[in-house]
């Protein structure tokens, strides 16, 4: 009688296993857990109370307040547009839909810094629009509007594209079975279409509150980062390392980081309760 | 509610979905619309509902023209094919959907939906969501969900589609039946000619956006209009033949079938279609001589496929005798109908039928 080798076999499956697992967790490590403690020790080590004095401070405050607006705008305008767009790209049939499928993915492929450059081109005080707004005494560049459409740009595409494959997967019977059962096109929207595009929705809000907090290069061209005025979370940060104040760049960071980290457990305690 | 459907007509880009279709269906009737997939049933049914609009043509329901009016207000109940329920809702939640649109007192509602979890019996599955649910399960509870308003009028678009055979069989006797207690129209959608024939009053035979015809089962069985009737409703031979002053004949053969119709010219080219079981197998030789060349044993029968002249026909026997490959039987046909073949206007309709009983 020949005994059947598969124990070999098994045990070769398990190390295999076991040897994928680790490269994994050794690269999520080298990659996101050490610089992320890095910022953390250096924080501590670099002066807590030294941190936390340079982010009191008036401006660092102000910067602070300034990120938050700039957060609040954009998920509000992203979600109503980004919804709005995504039920325009799955259900209806026009000319050039492609092409404007194709244009809502230009943010993730242009760098900011080009962007930032485009919006001072045409929003500027010698812009094509910007002029226009500068001769009734409106500042778009090297102001809070500008920060706004900067910001606008950069995360445009996360709702639309988190809530067009949801919402393309789950059709329209449903709809047409409230309708059938007599809701008009607006308590339809919200009884019914609204919580099935929920999670996409949730997670493209996610994702847009973390880019708006981080993002540098867009709103640094068109801020032009000064102080108490245009200088967001970020660029302070930014600008408290090139100041040697090491450990109000420090302090600063781990709150932004904190900030991130707390958005992606919420949506991740979110989702598992779904 | 009576359901008048009047010439309608649909297209969709350059296919004609729906081709100048009128019917009636009476108040308290269950009508079938039969067909093959892609004929356009389900349109029709959408267009009632008021889900699509016909290009031309009316629908009128209780005699009245409900073109304009909207599928949310045309009071109809809908059954999806694919149940279409709220996933976000527990059952209890769907079924009551119409009614928390009204402005209904919450203590009526829930009257109502404990109402209609009784009708369907889903007892005990109120505060399940539709993923936690079967099949037939959710299909009842689309059915309680369409019902909740007390529509006049019940669509039912294949309903059964999706499921097992077995739950397919139990649920439409069982929809049978709740037709006749609530006393609803319905029309219903389906491919499959066994659900049409065990539950309708009425059926509608289409194909290609256009009836085909129109009658009880018993009538579309046996005195089908058409080849396509005949075929789509049931298994039926069908094999050229010519027709003689004395006799019919199977085309380029002196193999005689039958007596020539009194009233008929003689004919070369006609269709001779033959239901299986009126096949007689005989093992004297009073008849056509055949050869078995399959047997298939089906149960409660057996399939025989008989070869004679170069032609193969199917057969039902429920003798159950044992035959085997290779035997030589003869054969009689007890009836069939024989049509004119209308020559190059289409190939597949087949009219001027007559019924020949031997």
């Amino acid at each position: 009688m020949k005994s059947p080798k598969s124990f070999g076999y098994g045990s070769k499956k398990k190390t295999a296993e076991t040897a994928l697992v680790t490269v994994v967790i050794v690269w999520v490590c080298m990659l996101i857990l050490m610089p992320l403690y890095g910022i953390v020790k250096e924080a501590c080590t670099s002066g807590l109370f030294s941190g936390l004095i340079s982010i009191t401070r008036p401006d660092a405050l102000h910067s602070f307040y300034l990120t938050l607006m700039l957060t609040v705008g954009a998920v509000v305008v992203n979600t109503f547009f980004g919804i709005v767009l995504a039920i325009v790209l799955v259900r209806q049939e026009f000319k050039g839909k492609l092409a404007l499928n194709g244009l809502i993915d230009l943010p993730f492929a242009v760098s900011p810094i080009v962007a930032g450059f485009m919006f001072i081109t045409l929003y500027g005080p010698y812009g094509w629009i910007g002029s226009l707004f500068e001769a009734h005494g409106v500042k778009i560049i090297y102001a809070f509007p500008g920060m706004m459409i900067a910001t606008l740009f950069v995360t445009f595409p996360f709702v639309v594209r988190e809530v067009v494959p949801v919402l393309r997967e789950y059709g329209v019977e449903q709809e047409e079975a409230a309708f059938v059962l007599g809701a008009t096109k607006w308590q339809t929207f919200w009884k019914v279409t609204l919580p099935s595009i929920k999670w996409g929705l949730v997670y493209g809000i996610t994702l847009t509150v973390a880019r708006s907090i981080g993002e540098f290069g867009a709103v640094m061209v068109v801020s032009g980062a000064i102080i108490n005025k245009t200088q967001t979370a970020t660029l302070f940060t930014h600008q408290q390392f090139t100041n040697f104040d090491y450990s109000g760049a420090f302090a600063a960071a781990v709150v932004l980081a904190s900030v991130s980290f707390i958005t992606l457990v919420i949506m991740q305690y979110i989702q598992k309760r779904k | 509610m009576s359901i008048n459907v009047h010439t309608i007509s649909k297209k969709f880009d350059a296919f004609l979905a729906v081709d100048n279709v009128s019917f009636d269906v009476e108040k308290g009737e269950l009508v079938s619309l039969l067909g093959p997939s892609g004929c356009g049933k389900s349109t029709i049914l959408r267009i009632i509902a008021g889900l699509e609009q016909p290009d031309t043509g009316s629908v009128f329901l209780n005699g009245r023209n409900v073109n304009s009016l909207s599928a949310r207000d045309r009071r109809v109940g809908f059954v999806f094919q694919h149940y279409a329920l709220f996933k976000h809702m527990t059952v209890g939640e769907n079924i009551g959907f119409a009614l928390s649109l009204l402005k209904i007192p919450k203590r009526q509602i829930a009257e109502r939906v404990a109402y209609l979890v009784d009708l369907v019996k889903l007892h005990g599955y109120e505060k399940h969501y539709p993923d936690q649910l079967s099949g037939g399960q959710r299909q009842r509870v689309a059915l309680a969900r369409s019902l909740a308003a007390e529509p006049g009028i019940l669509l039912l678009d294949e309903p059964f589609g999706a499921l097992d055979l077995k739950v397919r069989e139990s649920l439409a006797g069982w929809l049978r039946q709740m037709h006749d207690k609530l006393d609803v129209t319905s029309i219903f959608v389906t491919h499959d000619q066994n659900e049409a024939m065990d539950i309708s009053d009425k059926i509608i035979v289409i194909n290609k956006g256009h009836i085909e015809q129109t009658g009880t089962a018993r009538r579309v069985y046996e005195n089908p209009q058409n080849k396509f009737v005949a075929s789509f409703i049931g298994n039926i031979n069908s094999i050229d033949a010519t027709v003689r002053k004395d006799g019919i004949f199977v085309k380029g053969t002196d193999c005689r079938v039958g007596d020539s119709p009194a009233c008929r010219d003689a004919k070369e080219d006609t269709v001779l279609l033959v239901r299986p079981e009126d096949i007689v197998i005989n093992q004297n030789s009073s008849g056509l001589s055949a050869t078995i060349t399959s047997i298939r044993y089906k149960g409660s029968f057996m399939e025989l496929g008989l070869k004679f002249n170069g032609t193969i026909v199917k057969a039902i026997d429920f003798s159950k005798r044992e035959w085997h490959t290779d035997q030589k039987v003869s054969i009689n046909f007890k009836m069939f109908k024989l049509f004119e073949k209308p020559g190059t206007l289409n190939g597949e309709i087949y009219e001027n039928m007559d019924t020949i009983y031997n």
